[in-house]
């Protein structure tokens, strides 16, 4: 049965610095058979925060772009 | 993106595959309007100071059950039978394992010392991307930036994250008139220490000249709003106005301005001496140091705490740029510009902005001067006037 996608909405009255996990300025490219790592952004819209970890168990297609 | 878009419709029923985008941009409502309009129906994360630290856009990965990536730029050909339908022996892992990172040091903004510059740039950097839009504490990451890239010269992506800040700022009603010009000697800064950088790269030619351009930057974004507009859907209000640099088209070679008439040669309009407009400048210079062109950007904005408007009723504003007192070696692509509204309204107040290339000696620095000329109001109905504003534009070196 298909799980329901699961965003992380998370208040912004909550988020403190210890609740977001960022990159320190020596993240490295991403390489195969290695972890994407930790991934937490809002979305475009401002609607969600999304938490890349909470998609662990399926299979995901990240795509990076940009609109230009 | 469309073509992933297309093939991933179903597959994320088949093989319950999850989509999730992740736009470099600067502007998220500008990103949220093409996948709006693409019908992009998958979520899009933004990320506007390059936290991934990608490199290259587009650029995809295929991430296995357990977060390993297994395939980067994957062939839509064949990924279906190597990854979608392929075991990695990742059944173990279960929604809401949290991948390990395996040589990456990540870092939890609770790991640095709050005091320290690095744990305040963290927790700025964490508020200001996940505070609500209208209470995003902009003045604090810039500062938070500023100390922590004081501290810390070498730290180019600190640089570039504080020019995506600055810009912030220059978009938000928290604006200080040097924003934008102070965003793009950061962006120039961290460029100049890692050349390679192609999303930062991005971010100062979107501003900059014609000869810099790969391509334009936002040619879709009207046909855009025609189109959610015509299927009845909502459309994302865009914080910032497109500046004509980011419409333009790339060129291939300087075109100096051929002659003009100036439109108040003895200066007989009267002046705006600042009670009407707020005017300020940037100057964008190609990211080549070798090609020594810049694209000017002049800004105006009705002082509306003033209950001044623009005057639609009359004719656009026309700016002239002055050359006789430019250093030698200098020249303009064009001398003046009109520019009109883009509202039908009687009166509005959104800022108008004129732009015009330059061309000037490697390193070269100096005054441009030039005025506006404009029709405003200063109400709705108040006393409408014809004025003059004199600018100087401060081109400081790349």
């Amino acid at each position: 049965m298909k799980m329901p996608m699961k965003l992380v909405l998370i208040s912004a009255f909550l988020l403190g610095c210890g609740t977001v996990a960022l990159a320190n300025p020596s993240r490295p490219q991403p390489q195969v058979g290695q972890p994407f790592g930790p991934l937490v952004l809002p979305t475009v819209d401002g609607s969600q925060v999304v938490d890349l970890a909470s998609f662990h168990g399926r299979k995901v297609l990240l795509i990076e772009f940009a609109s230009w | 993106m469309p073509v992933w878009h297309e093939l991933s419709k179903s597959w994320r029923e088949s093989h319950d595959l999850v989509v999730l985008g992740i736009a470099q941009e600067q502007h998220p409502e500008r990103c949220d309007l093409y996948a709006r309009w693409q019908g992009f129906d998958w979520p899009i994360l933004w990320d506007p100071f390059n936290l991934t630290e990608a490199r290259a856009v587009p650029i995809v990965y295929a991430i296995d059950e357990a977060g390993m990536v297994r395939a980067i730029r994957p062939n839509p050909a064949t990924f279906e039978a190597e990854f979608l339908e392929r075991d990695f022996g990742a059944g173990a892992a279960r929604p809401g394992d949290v991948a390990e990172s395996s040589g990456t040091e990540l870092v939890e903004c609770a790991a640095h010392d709050p005091s320290s510059a690095e744990g305040t740039m963290w927790q700025a950097l964490s508020q200001l991307l996940f505070a609500d839009g209208a209470v995003r504490p902009i003045d604090a990451t810039v500062g938070a930036l500023r100390l922590f890239s004081a501290q810390h010269p070498e730290d180019a992506r600190a640089l570039f994250r504080l020019g995506v800040a600055l810009r912030m700022r220059y978009d938000s009603a928290q604006r200080q008139g040097s924003d934008f010009q102070d965003a793009l000697l950061a962006w120039s800064g961290a460029l100049t220490a890692r050349p390679n950088e192609y999303i930062w790269r991005r971010r100062i030619q979107q501003y900059g000249p014609a000869l810099d351009k790969p391509y334009p930057f936002y040619p879709w974004v009207d046909e855009a709003l025609a189109a959610l507009v015509d299927r009845g859907e909502a459309v994302p209000v865009l914080s910032a106005a497109l500046t004509q640099s980011e419409r333009a088209a790339p060129q291939r070679r300087f075109v100096g301005a051929e002659d003009a008439v100036e439109p108040d040669p003895e200066g007989a309009i009267l002046r705006d001496d600042g009670g009407w407009l707020e005017v300020d400048t940037a100057v964008a210079h190609h990211t080549d140091a070798a090609d020594p062109v810049a694209r000017v950007h002049v800004a105006f904005r009705p002082r509306t705490d003033s209950g001044v408007h623009w005057n639609n009723e009359a004719e656009p504003m026309v700016v002239w740029f002055g050359d006789e007192t430019l250093p030698d070696g200098w020249a303009l692509g064009s001398q003046w510009v009109r520019v009109a509204g883009e509202t039908s309204d009687v009166v509005s107040s959104e800022v108008r902005s004129a732009e015009v290339e330059l061309r000037l000696p490697p390193g070269a620095k100096g005054t441009l001067s030039g005025y506006a000329l404009f029709y405003a109001c200063e109400d709705v109905d108040g006393v409408c006037t014809y004025l003059r504003r004199d600018f100087t534009v401060d081109v400081v070196a790349r």
